[in-house]
């Protein structure tokens, strides 16, 4: 009698545990923060999601989509709570990850990384170390991987083929090929270069891109990447910011601007105003990132890609600006992180995430892109071929603001000043490396 | 009626006797004390620490305090906001003085139409002031330059918001735009309750109408001018001022206000318990300077 | 009987008025002939030039696509409380710091005036948060009113007072000798009085908590409930900002306000005439 009854007790035991466990797989929701509300993006996640509920029925979606700066302050305030999000963008480097790692709030995704071979699938595992951060958050590109990419970024340069047409020119070969055709450009009455001074990242772009090529010939195309990667990824205190190649780069700017290259009053203008002046005819170049080229598709002009030139004409690619869009990653709160990471990896690596992405000249994380469909001579080809060389020569360089936290200020105000002739390239490259010592006494250390 | 009395007014002590005053102030009080000065005595204790406002906190003192005297970007910042308190808060105090007293007692054909025109600022959310001033102050295709360029004074023609030298004016000139409506719109209200009588009085002892502004409205508006003088000078220093430079320049060329700089310390570069210091003395200089003008303005 | 002078009066002011309304309303024009053109328009032929179509597409695509119609319940769910119950305070605070003395008043009006208006949102965000997590209001329609209750509470505390202060005291005293009790007083006496200044605050505090930003968006993370200022920075990306959606948002947003002012504004003249001949 005893028997039975605890038999049955058991049994009931093993009932109701097991209808918990049914009712909790009922009962999951998984929260999504992110930024990619514009079409084209949100289409991608809201695919995953549909993609995803047919494998886990049981699983719903609260997902909160907002521009970056908002999303921030809202994880900010929430996650140090142990609340927010399960699944968040997480923008690179002291933005967003190094705090965030440092705090302890961010889950390690190498388990995953390996699970779904994401190492193979996107960019390149070089790349992917700048999601990187060691486990106490003190030194970022190398030890666990903390985010995911489904899209990439790549600044380069946009021409317009009529005015270069017309002009008989061709794509340079070398920097100084490039400014003969300025130099024709301004003689025939175009304005060469349409730039948006006021704001800070159009000049950190530009001047990354005159960087790269001074620096790959001044030490080599391998050895300059090595020294980016050095400065911007791993606050190397033995690298100085000081040296020829980043004068020379500075000096060739204003040069530029003394020649008037770029447009008149360039530094009040932000880069919602340098966009039309390329779309409408009257600027030849624009030197800017992939994000400009729908806009650019859809305007009257035939334009095209090409990547900064090399400093002599070598044929080597110098490194490119360009990096990774803000990648997701996985609160370290959450309670179903298998069900989290199982949805980044068909957020990667559906079919329809490189469609709708290629669809709206998006670069997709995943490479190299298949250009084999793509009409020849259009800028969506040149754009990819441009990607997958840059991707496959492993000359992806660096948003320069990531230097230091304070970086994007200290650059943006002095790329102003070095662009209004207000101080020397001497000066101009002082001031970074001021901030750059600076930092290395202010950069977080493991204890 | 005696000055004792005035200053009493003894019979409104009926609902709790003594306590009267607390019953009418209480709302007011509690709901600010718990939601405004609670938390912002949470940022001052911030600004005595190192702290990324995410991961652990260290204890600091007044090291912060210390090194934003010695901070260039501080005293940058703090002579934007010399600018802002100029051309946000005085100019639009004389300039609302003037245009209300010409349209706050005429029945003038169309007045109601001008209130509302001058109300109009007030409605608009700063991302879209910051895109419709940047056509207007544009280097390329701004109205400015247009106009410059139509009644011949090409030479003068620039990249308003791209020079130190005219950036945080620029700037300063949208809060004119942004904030004469508001003191007109205050000094209005504040003038309907001027007794006509007296003005009547004065035009039979032969007083002009500037004689009349200087000696009745001037006057009767002061407690309306100190909360003009006092909400415009705050937002010049704090909120207002910090959406208009953001969706504007973005703090380029001399013109981030201290408010902003502390914005992007806190959360661009992680920087909350110097940020929260920078706070702290914006709020004590607003303080300073509100009592200030209280004084005068009220005399008391 | 009109005087040279008058005549001459009335035609400077005009031209004032005339020049300064225009100062004030280019933007405008700007904003609304911005509402009307396409984003590809804009790309192609710059910032200004007129829309090449009168289509409302703009409109639909915003409210319709972009949720605004959602968001504009949200911001009347948040706004109207605030405003009513901001004001009552008001009401009853600068009541007793216009008339009455006790001990700490003069504290207590730093408090409840000054401090309250220059405690910025972005000074206070984290702690704040931090606030309304403890007690459990986070993505309640709560959260952000009763900050925004607070500094509305302050700022028409400050304009209130300032109108009472200026009311001869003799009006108070008559009504006092009568046997009203204070509390009679206030609502039956002074509310009447001071419309134009009542009228007055509760216009700027609905306009400032219709566009409040950072408080619906640290403390109301839940999507539906977004409010109009939040949902314009949907028109902002990274890089771009789709401008002409943006200014359409503006448009939409503003517009109700515009309304209300000019539907109250009538009550802003002749305040106290009526109150006391009445």
């Amino acid at each position: 009698m005893k028997r039975s009854i605890f038999v049955i007790v058991v049994l009931m035991l093993v009932l109701a545990s097991i209808a918990s466990v049914v009712s909790a797989q009922e009962e999951v929701v998984l929260k999504v923060w992110d930024n990619y509300f514009r079409q084209a993006n949100d289409q991608i996640i809201k695919d995953a999601m549909e993609k995803f509920k047919q494998k886990h029925p049981n699983v719903s979606f609260q997902r909160v989509a907002r521009p970056l700066d908002d999303l921030k302050m809202q994880i900010m305030a929430a996650l140090p709570k142990g609340q927010g999000p399960d699944i968040m963008t997480v923008n690179n480097a002291e933005t967003m990850m190094g705090p965030l790692v440092r705090g302890g709030h961010l889950l390690a995704l190498d388990k995953y990384a390996e699970e779904y071979n994401w190492e193979d699938k996107i960019l390149s595992p070089a790349v992917m170390n700048r999601a990187r951060y060691s486990e106490d958050g003190t030194v970022l590109g190398k030890g666990n991987l903390y985010a995911v990419p489904f899209m990439g970024e790549l600044v380069g340069v946009y021409y317009n083929k009529e005015i270069f047409e017309e002009l008989d020119l061709n794509i340079p070969q070398s920097l100084e090929e490039f400014e003969e055709v300025l130099k024709t450009l301004k003689d025939a009455g175009y304005i060469p270069i349409t730039y948006g001074g006021l704001d800070d990242w159009q000049f950190f772009h530009l001047y990354g891109e005159v960087l790269g090529s001074v620096l790959a010939h001044d030490m080599g195309a391998d050895n300059a990447q090595e020294y980016l990667d050095d400065i911007v990824l791993r606050w190397d205190e033995d690298r100085s910011f000081v040296n020829k190649s980043t004068q020379e780069s500075a000096s060739i700017l204003q040069e530029w601007v003394e020649n008037d290259y770029f447009v008149d009053g360039f530094s009040g203008l932000n880069g919602d105003d340098a966009l039309p002046i390329f779309t409408a005819g009257k600027a030849a170049i624009f030197i800017q990132g992939s994000w400009y080229s729908g806009d650019i598709t859809v305007s009257d002009i035939e334009a095209g890609f090409f990547p900064f030139p090399p400093y002599k004409k070598d044929g080597k690619l110098p490194p490119q600006v360009g990096g990774m869009l803000v990648p997701y990653g996985i609160s370290a709160y959450t309670e179903h992180p298998d069900l989290a990471a199982e949805f980044i990896d068909i957020v990667i690596s559906s079919e329809s995430t490189n469609e709708h992405l290629i669809d709206n000249n998006s670069l997709p994380a995943s490479v190299p892109v298949d250009t084999s469909e793509l009409e020849r001579g259009t800028l969506k080809y040149d754009i990819y071929t441009t990607w997958n060389e840059v991707n496959d020569s492993g000359r992806l360089g660096h948003y320069l603001d990531w230097i230091s936290s304070s970086m994007w200020d200290t650059m943006g105000e002095a790329g102003q000043n070095l662009m209004n002739l207000d101080i020397s390239p001497v000066d101009f490259v002082e001031k970074i490396e001021t901030d750059f010592r600076q930092w290395q006494d202010e950069k977080p250390k493991a204890d | 009626m005696s000055a004792e009395k005035d200053k009493n007014f003894e019979p409104l002590f009926d609902i709790m006797g003594k306590f009267t005053p607390y019953i009418y102030i209480l709302p007011t009080l509690a709901i600010t004390s718990v939601f405004l000065i609670y938390p912002f005595i949470n940022t001052f204790f911030y600004s005595l620490l190192k702290w990324d406002g995410i991961g652990e906190m260290n204890f600091l003192g007044i090291t912060n305090y210390i090194n934003m005297f010695q901070d260039p970007k501080f005293w940058a910042s703090f002579s934007a906001n010399l600018i802002y308190i100029v051309m946000y808060s005085i100019i639009p105090v004389i300039a609302g003085l003037i245009v209300s007293s010409l349209i706050g007692r005429t029945e003038l054909f169309g007045v109601r139409f001008f209130r509302t025109v001058f109300f109009l600022p007030q409605v608009i959310a700063s991302v879209a002031i910051g895109i419709i001033f940047s056509w207007i102050y544009s280097s390329q295709f701004g109205v400015i330059n247009q106009i410059l360029g139509v009644i011949g004074l090409d030479k003068y023609q620039t990249a308003w918001f791209g020079h130190r030298s005219t950036a945080p004016y620029a700037v300063g000139f949208i809060g004119i735009w942004l904030t004469l409506g508001f003191a007109v719109i205050i000094f209005l209200s504040g003038i309907q309750k001027i007794d006509e009588s007296i003005y009547e009085a004065a035009k039979i002892d032969g007083a002009n109408s500037t004689q009349q502004f200087i000696y009745i409205t001037l006057p009767e508006l002061r407690y309306e001018m100190v909360v003009v003088f006092v909400v415009t000078l705050i937002r010049s220093l704090s909120t207002n001022i910090f959406g208009i430079v953001s969706s504007t320049t973005g703090g380029s060329y001399g013109t981030r206000p201290i408010s902003l700089y502390a914005y992007e310390l806190a959360f661009v570069q992680y920087e909350l318990g110097y940020a929260s210091a920078l706070v702290v003395i914006l709020v004590v200089l607003i303080l300073v300077l509100t009592q200030i003008i209280e004084r005068i303005g009220e005399g008391s | 009987m009109i005087s040279k002078k008058q005549v001459f009066k009335n035609l400077l002011t005009y031209s004032i008025l005339i020049v300064l309304s225009i100062f004030v309303l280019i933007p405008f024009v700007l904003m609304f002939l911005g509402s009307f053109r396409e984003h590809v328009n804009i790309i192609i032929n710059g910032a200004l030039a007129f829309p090449e179509s009168w289509s409302i597409d703009n409109f639909k695509e915003v409210l319709i696509e972009y949720n605004f119609r959602y968001y504009f319940i949200n911001t009347i769910i948040v706004t109207v409380p605030t405003v009513i119950l901001a004001n009552i305070f008001a009401i009853m605070s600068a009541y007793a710091l216009a008339f009455m003395e006790f001990p700490f008043k003069r504290t207590i009006k730093l408090f409840t005036t000054v401090v309250g208006i220059m405690i910025a949102t972005p000074f206070i965000m984290i702690p704040l948060y931090q606030l309304m997590a403890r007690l459990n209001l986070i993505d309640s329609y709560l959260a952000p009113i009763l900050p925004q209750v607070a500094m509305s509470a302050c700022f028409a505390t400050m304009v209130l007072r300032s109108f009472f202060k200026g009311l001869p005291k003799e009006l108070l005293e008559a009504s006092l000798v009568d046997g009203a009790t204070s509390w009679q007083v206030l609502w039956k006496i002074l509310v009447p009085i001071a419309k134009p200044a009542i009228i007055t605050s509760a216009a700027l505090t609905t306009v400032w908590t219709w566009n409040a930003y950072l408080l619906p968006l640290i403390l109301l993370q839940d999507p539906a409930k977004v409010t109009l200022p939040v949902g314009l920075m949907f028109f902002k990306g990274r890089y771009t900002t789709n401008i002409p959606l943006m200014l359409t948002g503006t448009t939409i947003t503003s517009v109700p306000m515009i309304i209300f002012y000019l539907i109250f504004q009538r009550h802003l003249v002749k305040g106290l005439s009526q109150g006391v001949l009445d």
